[in-house]
């Protein structure tokens, strides 16, 4: 019965230290999106952002404790979601022109009159 | 017999790596499926940076920020319940799994209330009174009632399961010693989480 108790104050220490990282990289996050210079807001808070996932996906998730044959399944996911980034961007960032706006009338109306 | 085992597995272990195994598989489709969602998104802000800009300022930082920190805790209150299971601690699991649930309430109102002054500020994509001119502005709240529209209905079910194994485990009609049912719980409300934690940079601190 003491050795439940004490594996009881253990874990919760466990998912409170885990938790104040979490809150500091949140604040940090939330300070960066002020602080940080223009161009580096965005890496910044994603990177912030991917160091919270880790912390949630390896301790809270216990992904590298589960079997090879389970972590495939995030992975191969994860490489799915590459793919439709890789895919996409090859032709949006290589576009010369794009239409400047939804809003913006079509020059064929124009032509048309 | 075993309380909580189940035909076709042999044994205890090798039904909780099967059931691990299945929800990380259904776990990586809900990846692919918010990726597609993120996707949208990042083409856009390419296209349309400065609208983006315009429209991510627009975005309650305040009530963005208490939820990230609502759902943070709620994971670490989830693994908390996880791990008691583990441990055999039948009361502390109750606690975890109750205190989650609060949290992700906590986060559901003040989502709700969120809503209501976005729709009041008119801040809907084809909204006449729609208080944003520059191109994009409307796309960028397109994608943001759509993401947090669709991550609630995510976290509604994750509420309900969590009231639904506490009410369970408190009554005794939870097979959760040795099984894998609690773990898969927290991998799905973890999960729900990372999605938030990706969702608030996007949507609450472009532009600030």
């Amino acid at each position: 019965m003491q050795r439940d108790q004490d594996d009881g104050r253990g874990l919760w220490l466990k998912a409170g230290a885990v938790w104040i990282a979490l809150g500091v990289v949140l604040a940090a996050t939330v300070a960066g999106a002020y602080l940080a210079p223009g161009p580096l807001r965005l890496p910044l808070a994603l990177g912030l952002g991917a160091v919270k996932a880790a912390l949630v996906v390896v301790v809270f998730m216990e992904l590298f404790d589960s079997r090879a044959s389970t972590r495939i399944a995030p992975l191969v996911g994860a490489l799915f979601v590459a793919l439709l980034f890789a895919l996409s961007f090859a032709d949006e960032a290589t576009r010369q022109e794009m239409p400047r706006s939804f809003a913006a009338p079509p020059e064929r109306a124009v032509q048309d009159r | 017999m075993t309380r909580g085992l189940h035909e076709p597995f042999a044994t205890l272990p090798r039904q909780r790596e099967a059931a691990t195994f299945g929800i990380w598989i259904f776990l990586a489709t809900e990846m692919i499926f918010f990726g597609g969602l993120f996707l949208g998104y990042a083409v856009y802000r390419h296209e349309y940076p400065a609208g983006f800009a315009a429209a991510g300022a627009r975005t309650d930082i305040v009530i963005g920020t208490a939820n990230t920190m609502l759902l943070l805790t709620s994971s670490a209150t989830m693994a908390a319940a996880v791990w008691s299971g583990r441990a055999g601690l039948r009361g502390n699991t109750l606690l975890a799994l109750v205190l989650t649930a609060l949290l992700g309430t906590g986060f559901l109102v003040l989502k709700a209330v969120e809503y209501r002054n976005d729709i009041d500020e008119g801040l809907v994509p084809g909204s006449p009174a729609f208080p944003l001119s520059e191109p994009g502005a409307e796309l960028f709240f397109g994608y943001y009632w759509a993401m947090t529209g669709l991550h609630t209905v995510h976290l509604v079910i994750g509420v309900g399961a969590l009231g639904l194994t506490a009410w369970r485990l408190w009554r005794g009609r939870l097979a959760w010693r040795g099984t894998g049912f609690l773990h898969v719980l927290g991998l799905y409300w973890h999960f729900v989480d990372v999605i938030w934690i990706f969702l608030f940079p996007l949507l609450y601190l472009m532009g600030r």
